[in-house]
C-alpha cells in the first residue's frame, strides 16, 4: 500500500475531530463548564475515542454501501486509558492525536493554529482551543465524498448530545468502551504502577529528585486506578442516562447507546468487577508511600522537584489515606514503613517498601 | 532449472554474490543470520559441483563449536538488513562467545535506514523503501524458485521417488494424517498435519520427560522436486515445548550424538529427533501402503546440512535411525484417504487471518506487533475441519517470508520453557502489516480476541 | 528560515529552490533508469583526498627538479599532459616510471567516505549499469564493491561480455574514457591518439538518457577534452537531451560567468555543488520524490522553502514511524488547507 493513503485517512480523522469539537465548543453552556483557553487534552483525546465508536457504528447502520472515513488510527493503552493515536519510536510513547496535532502546528508556526490554539495548562497538562469556525464546518461538509453530509450529520448530532456534559463525564463515557477494554486498562496500569514503583524503590538509596519521578509515576497510575474503580462508572452512567434522556431522535444518539453499554455491563462484568479491589488496594498502597515521602520530606527539610503538592495538602493526603488503607481489606498483613518514610530514611525503608508491595501484589494476583 | 522474471537480474546478482562470500578463503566459517539467510547458503551449497557443509555452521552452533578458536575469521550472513537489530543481536552474541574470533558481515542489501557501520559487505546498499521491496521480493522468489523456505539446516529431509502416480501417494499421505495440497509458483507442496496428541505412543520412546507436546508444530511437508522425476521431499516438523531448567541433557536411545548438545540448543536437537521418529512413522506407513512402489534416499548427501546446526551429529547415526523405516516388522493394515485441495485462494485468507493476528495496538512495547503460537493461529479454523488448513496456510505464509518461525523462552512460576513462536519476517513485513492494519481500521476495533 | 547548507551561499533563496527542482528531475529520471553518469577527479578527491589533474601536475613537475612555486606555475600553464609528456622524456624508464608515479599518487586505503557511500546507494536504488570516468583510479569499483561492479577492458569482447553481465544480474560497468593507473592516458601524446571507443557508449548515453557530470571543475583538462569531442553532438541535440554538469564553484563571478557558458555553448545546466554535497542532496530526492507535490503546496502556503518544510516534517516523522514522510506531507497539507484565509 504505497502512496500517502495513511496520511489523508490519518488527516481526515483528526480533522473530523476539530469539527465535532469545534461544534461544541460554540455552544457557551460547553464553554462555561472548562477554561477558558481551551479543552483538556484528555478530554481532547478521549472525545476522539467516543466519536470514532459513534461514527462506526452510525456507519453500519446505514448500510454498507455508505462509506464514511475509515478510522486509520489506533487504541493505544496509557497512563489515562487507552488513547487515539499511532506508536511512536521506540523508546517514545504513544503519539496520541493531541500529539500529532500539537507536533504538527508547531513544526509550522507561522501559518498560525491550524485546528486548535493549544496553551500549556498550569500542570502537565494541555488545553486545545477549537479554531475552526462555521463557515469551516460548511465548506467541509460540501466537500469530500457524497457521504461527507450524512458523515456531518453524525458529527454534529454527537456534538449536539454531549456540549452538556462535564468534562469528567466526556472522559469516563470515552474511555470506557467494553468490559475488555477497562479491564485491560486497569491491567496496564496494574503494571504500570508496579514498574514505575519498583523502579523508584530500586533508586532509593539515593537522591530524591533521581526517583520522585517514578513514584509521582506510580501515584498517577493509581489515581487513574481509583477513578475507574469509582468515580469513573458514576460520571459514566450520568452521562449515558443524560444521552437516553435526549429528546433528539438522531443516528448520533443510537450510535452512542450501542457503542458505549450500559455501566452495569462495564462494571459488574466478570473481567472488570474482579479488578476493582486491585485498583483500589494498589492505589491505597502509593498514595501512603507518596504522601509519606512528601510529609517526611517536609519534616527534614529536603527539597522535592516541583509539581508537587504543597506540605500543607501532603500531611492531610496522608492522614486520609492512611485511613483508606487501614480500612482496606487488603491492608491484612501489610505493613508499609511510614515512620521510616517519615524520617526520611529512604535508603533504609527500600527492602521494607519492596517487601510489602509484593506481598500485597502476590495478594492481589496469586501466581497461576 | 532458472526461469525468466522481471526479477531474474537481480536473482542472478543474489546468487554470484553468496556463491562468492561462501567460497571466499578469507572466511574460515560462514554463520547465516535466520531463516533467509541460511536458505540463501544452502541454495549456494546445494547449487553447487560438489556440495560442501563444512565451513557453514547455525549461531547456536558457532557460539559453542569456535569458542575456544583463536584468530578465526567468521563471516555473519544476512539476505538483508533494515533495523539492523537481527544482525547486531548475532554479532552480539559471536563476540561474546568467540572474543578473539574476527566477525565480519554481509548483506545482499541495506535499507536507507539500517545503521551506518552494520553491514560490512553489501551489494545494494542504502536502498529505499520501494527499491528495498523490489529487491526483497527478487530474493524471495529465488528462494521459492530453490526449493521454499524450507531450506534451513534445522530439518531432516528424506528424498522419495515414486514409481506409482503421485495421486496414490497423496491418497497414502492423506491417510496418515490430514493432507493438505496447494501449489504456490514453482512446486506442489502438500502438508500432512497431525495432532501431536495421536502420535504420542510413537513418539514416547524418543520424547524426554521434560518436553510438552501437547500444543506443538505437528506435521510432515511434502514437497516436490522438479528436478527429480516422480520425485518429493518429506521434511517431518515437529517442535515439543521443552523445560530448559529441568533438561539436565538429552539421551536418545540410539542416536548417541544427542547426549553432546547443551544448553539452548536442546530445543531443536529434540525436535529435530521427535521428527525424525514421526518420519520414520510416516515411511513406514507408506511402505506398508504402496509397497515397492515407494523409495526413499537419505544418504550423506541429504542430510549433511544438519550438521551446521548440530556439527555433533552424527550423520550415520541418523542414517541408521531413519533406517528402521525398513526393519522387518508386522504390516499394518493401512487406508487411503483424500486429501484436501482447498486452492490458494482459500489460503491465502487463511493466511491473511494469520497475519492479521500478528498486528495488535495493545501490544504497544512490542511495537503494535507480536508473535504468535500455533494454538493462537489454528485458532483461526472456525472448526476441526479448518485446522489443516490453517496449518497449510501458515506454510505459505513461512514460504513468502511474510512469517518467520523462532524459538523463544518463557520464564514462569514453572520454569523456563523453550517453544515455538510465529511472527512478522522483518521490519519491511512489520510495516506493511501495520499500515494494512491501520487502513483498514483495525487500529480500533473492539473485538475481544485481539484485546485479550 | 533553515538554509540548505550544500549550495553555495551567494546564490539566492529562488535559485536554490529552482536548483533543487532540476536535482529532483534527475532523481526522477534515475528511477526511471534514465541516469547516465560521468565522475570526475572531484569525487575521488572528496572522497579520499585523492589528488585532482592539477595536483597530479604540481607532483610530476616537483619530481622533476622544480620546487614548488615553480612547479605550480607550470602547473597552471602548461597542464597535466604537458608536463606529463616531458616527465615521459626525461625520466629514464619514460613511460613506465610515470605510470607508477601516477598509480602510486592515486593508490587509496582505509575505509569508505560518506561520498563513496552515497554513490553506492544511488547505484543500488537506481539500478545503474554503466558509469563513466576521466579517472584514472579505482575509487568508483572500490565505493561499489568489486561483485556489483567492475572496470570494463577496452576491447570488443570485454564490452560483449558486460552487455551479456548486464542483462543477465543487475551490475555497473565503470568506463575509463582516459585509461586506468595502469595505461593512463595522460601525456599530450596519449591525447593525440584514436579516441578510446567508449567514447561511442558516452555518446548513445548522453543522448538518451538524462545525462550528469560530477565531480569537474570548470577549468578540468579532462572535461573539455570530452566536451571538445563530443560538442558538435551537443549542440545538435540542444533540445532534445537534458544535460548537467556537477561542478563546486566558490566565487559568485564565476558562477554567473560559467552557467551563461555552459548554457550558450550546449545547454547544459550548471549546479554549483561538489560531488559529496551533490550525491547527498541527489540520494535525499531519491528517497522522498513521492511527496514532492504537498511539499511544494505547503512552501507556497506557508512562504518556505521545500527543503526547509522537507527538514521540518522528516523531524515530525522520527517521532511517527508509521507515517512516511509522503503521509506526514500529505497530513500537514490537508491541516493547512482546512481554514480559510
Amino acid at each position: 500500500m504505497t502512496g500517502p493513503i495513511l496520511g489523508r485517512a490519518v488527516a481526515e480523522n483528526i480533522i473530523r475531530l476539530a469539527f465535532g469539537l469545534s461544534r461544541c465548543w460554540e455552544n457557551a453552556d460547553y464553554r462555561k463548564k472548562r477554561d477558558e483557553y481551551g479543552i483538556l487534552d484528555q478530554e481532547v483525546d478521549k472525545f476522539a475515542l467516543l466519536q470514532v465508536g459513534v461514527v462506526d457504528h452510525a456507519a453500519r447502520k446505514f448500510g454498507p454501501h455508505v462509506q464514511f472515513t475509515e478510522t486509520s488510527l489506533a487504541y493505544l493503552p496509557g497512563r489515562h486509558g487507552h488513547g487515539l493515536g499511532l506508536r511512536g519510536r521506540p523508546g517514545l510513547g504513544p503519539q496520541y492525536v493531541c500529539d500529532i496535532v500539537a507536533n504538527i502546528q508547531a513544526a509550522f508556526p507561522s501559518s498560525g493554529p491550524m485546528l486548535f490554539s493549544i496553551r500549556d495548562g498550569r500542570g502537565p497538562w494541555r488545553l486545545f482551543e477549537p479554531m475552526l469556525r462555521i463557515t469551516e464546518w460548511d465548506r467541509w461538509v460540501t466537500d469530500g465524498t457524497k457521504y461527507r453530509y450524512l458523515e456531518s450529520k453524525v458529527v454534529g448530532d454527537m456534538a449536539s448530545l454531549v456540549h452538556r456534559f462535564e468534562t469528567g463525564q466526556i472522559i469516563a463515557l470515552g474511555r470506557h468502551i467494553s468490559p475488555e477494554f477497562t479491564s485491560k486498562a486497569m491491567r496496564w496500569l496494574f503494571d504500570d504502577l508496579r514498574d514505575s514503583y519498583e523502579l523508584s524503590i530500586d533508586n532509593m538509596d539515593r537522591p530524591v529528585g533521581s526517583w520522585w519521578h517514578y513514584l509521582s509515576q506510580a501515584h498517577e497510575d493509581g489515581l487513574e486506578l481509583s477513578k475507574k474503580a469509582g468515580p469513573d462508572r458514576r460520571l459514566y452512567h450520568e452521562a449515558r442516562r443524560a444521552i437516553i434522556q435526549a429528546t433528539e431522535d438522531s443516528e448520533a444518539k443510537a450510535a452512542v447507546l450501542e457503542c458505549r453499554p450500559d455501566d452495569e455491563e462495564i462494571w459488574e462484568s466478570v473481567k472488570v468487577s474482579t479488578l476493582i479491589p486491585a485498583c483500589k488496594a494498589l492505589a491505597s498502597f502509593v498514595e501512603v508511600v507518596w504522601s509519606a515521602v512528601q510529609v517526611g520530606a517536609k519534616l527534614k527539610r529536603i527539597p522535592l522537584p516541583k509539581n508537587c503538592r504543597l506540605a500543607d495538602e501532603a500531611e492531610d493526603t496522608l492522614r486520609s489515606a492512611r485511613k483508606d488503607w487501614e480500612q482496606s481489606p487488603a491492608s491484612d498483613g501489610i505493613d508499609i514503613p511510614v515512620d521510616c518514610l517519615l524520617e526520611a530514611r529512604y535508603g533504609e525503608c527500600r527492602v521494607a517498601l519492596r517487601r510489602e508491595f509484593r506481598l500485597l501484589w502476590e495478594a492481589l494476583f496469586p501466581p497461576a | 532449472m532458472r526461469t525468466w522474471s522481471p526479477n531474474s537480474r537481480t536473482i542472478e546478482a543474489l546468487r554470484e554474490f553468496v556463491a562468492a562470500l561462501l567460497w571466499d578463503p578469507m572466511f574460515d566459517y560462514v554463520v547465516p543470520i535466520e531463516r533467509k539467510g541460511t536458505a540463501l547458503i544452502r541454495a549456494a551449497i546445494m547449487g553447487s559441483e560438489s556440495p560442501n557443509w563444512g565451513k557453514v555452521l547455525a549461531r547456536e552452533a558457532a557460539c559453542v563449536t569456535l569458542a575456544n578458536r583463536p584468530g578465526v575469521r567468521v563471516l555473519a550472513l544476512d539476505d538483508s538488513v533494515w533495523s539492523g537489530e537481527t544482525i547486531k543481536a548475532t554479532v552480539g552474541m559471536l563476540e561474546a562467545a568467540l572474543p578473539r574470533a574476527e566477525v565480519v558481515t554481509a548483506a545482499f542489501m541495506t535499507h536507507a535506514d539500517a545503521p551506518s557501520g552494520s553491514v560490512d559487505i553489501s551489494y545494494f546498499q542504502g536502498l529505499g523503501d520501494n527499491a528495498f521491496r523490489e529487491r526483497r521480493a527478487a530474493v524471495v522468489e529465488y528462494l521459492q524458485q530453490q526449493g521454499s523456505l524450507l531450506l534451513d539446516t534445522e530439518h531432516a529431509e528424506v528424498a522419495v521417488r515414486l514409481s506409482c502416480s503421485s495421486d496414490e501417494f497423496f491418497r497414502a499421505l492423506a491417510g496418515w494424517g490430514k493432507a493438505v495440497k496447494f501449489s504456490p509458483p514453482y512446486r506442489l507442496n502438500c502438508t500432512v498435519f497431525q495432532h501431536a496428541s495421536e502420535l504420542l505412543e510413537q513418539l514416547r520412546g524418543v520424547l524426554p520427560s521434560y518436553a510438552d507436546i501437547s500444543d506443538a508444530v505437528c506435521k510432515v511437508r511434502v514437497v516436490e522436486r522438479p528436478q527429480i522425476s516422480g520425485g518429493f521431499s518429506l521434511i517431518p516438523i515437529c517442535y515439543p515445548n521443552v523445560w530448559l531448567d529441568r533438561a539436565s541433557g538429552y539421551d536418545h536411545p540410539r542416536m548417541e550424538w544427542t547426549k553432546r548438545v547443551t544448553g539452548d540448543r536442546l530445543f531443536n536437537c529434540i525436535g529435530l529427533c521427535v521428527a525424525i521418529e514421526m518420519l520414520v512413522h510416516l515411511m513406514q506407513w507408506l511402505d506398508d501402503c504402496l509397497g515397492g512402489k515407494v523409495s526413499f534416499e537419505y544418504g550423506p548427501a541429504q542430510l549433511r546440512h544438519l550438521n551446521a546446526a548440530f556439527p555433533e551429529l552424527d550423520v550415520d547415526e541418523v542414517i541408521a535411525e531413519l533406517g528402521r523405516s525398513r526393519e522387518s516388522r508386522r504390516v499394518r493394515a493401512t487406508h487411503l484417504g483424500v486429501p484436501d485441495e482447498p486452492g490458494l485462494q482459500i489460503l491465502e485468507k487463511y493466511a491473511e487471518k494469520i497475519k492479521r493476528r500478528c498486528y495488535d495496538p495493545g501490544a504497544y512495547r512490542s511495537g503494535t506487533v507480536r508473535n504468535l503460537r500455533l494454538p493462537e493461529i489454528l485458532a483461526v479454523a472456525q472448526s476441526e475441519v479448518e485446522v489443516p488448513r490453517v496449518s497449510a496456510a501458515l506454510d505459505l505464509l513461512i514460504d513468502k517470508a511474510v512469517i518467520l518461525p523462532r524459538v523463544s523462552k518463557l520464564k514462569t512460576a514453572k520454569g523456563v520453557m523453550a517453544f515455538r513462536e510465529f511472527g512478522p519476517d522483518g521490519e519491511m513485513v512489520r510495516r506493511e502489516l501495520i499500515r494494512e492494519a491501520l487502513l483498514t481500521g483495525r487500529g480500533v476495533e473492539v473485538d475481544a480476541d485481539i484485546c485479550s | 528560515m533553515a538554509r540548505n547548507p550544500r549550495f553555495p551561499l551567494y546564490l539566492g533563496d529562488d535559485e536554490v529552490v529552482s536548483l533543487q527542482r532540476r536535482i529532483t528531475e534527475i532523481a526522477l529520471a534515475a528511477l526511471a533508469r534514465q541516469l547516465g553518469l560521468l565522475i570526475g577527479a572531484g569525487f575521488s578527491f572528496e572522497a579520499r583526498g585523492l589528488p585532482l589533474g592539477s595536483h597530479l601536475a604540481v607532483a610530476l613537475a616537483e619530481d622533476l627538479g622544480y620546487p614548488e612555486i615553480s612547479a605550480r606555475r607550470l602547473a597552471d600553464t602548461y597542464g597535466l599532459s604537458v608536463i606529463a609528456e616531458q616527465y615521459g622524456r626525461v625520466v629514464t624508464g619514460k613511460r613506465q616510471q610515470l605510470v607508477d608515479t601516477v598509480s602510486r599518487m592515486l593508490t587509496t586505503s582505509g575505509d569508505g567516505s560518506q561520498v563513496e557511500n552515497d554513490l553506492k546507494a544511488i547505484v543500488s536504488n537506481c539500478d545503474i549499469s554503466r558509469i563513466f570516468t576521466t579517472n584514472y583510479d579505482s575509487l568508483i569499483e572500490t565505493a561499489l564493491g568489486d561483485q556489483r561492479s567492475a572496470t570494463i577492458a577496452e576491447t570488443a569482447s570485454a564490452l560483449t561480455k558486460f552487455e551479456h553481465d548486464i542483462r543477465r544480474k543487475e551490475f555497473t560497468g565503470v568506463f575509463h574514457i582516459h585509461g586506468t593507473t595502469t595505461n593512463p592516458v595522460i601525456t599530450e601524446t596519449d591525447l593525440q591518439k584514436p579516441r578510446s571507443i567508449f567514447f561511442e557508449e558516452l555518446r548513445h548515453e548522453l543522448l538518451s538518457r538524462v545525462f550528469v557530470m560530477v565531480g569537474y571543475s570548470f577549468r578540468d583538462e579532462s572535461i573539455t577534452d570530452v566536451f571538445e569531442s563530443i560538442y558538435e553532438l551537443l549542440k545538435k541535440t540542444r533540445e532534445e537531451r537534458k544535460t548537467f554538469l556537477v561542478s563546486p564553484i566558490e566565487e559568485e563571478f564565476e558562477y554567473r560567468f560559467a552557467k551563461q557558458y555552459w548554457e550558450d555553448r550546449c545547454d547544459v545546466c550548471l549546479i554549483p555543488m561538489g560531488a559529496g554535497a551533490f550525491f547527498a542532496e541527489f540520494l535525499e530526492q531519491l528517497h522522498t520524490v513521492g511527496s514532492v507535490k504537498p511539499i511544494d503546496e505547503i512552501s507556497v502556503k506557508i512562504r518556505s522553502s521545500p527543503a526547509d518544510v522537507k527538514e521540518r516534517l522528516k523531524r515530525l516523522c522520527d517521532d511517527v514511524p508509521d507515517l512516511a514522510l509522503d503521509d506526514m506531507a500529505e497530513i500537514a497539507r490537508r491541516f493547512l488547507a482546512v481554514r480559510t484565509p
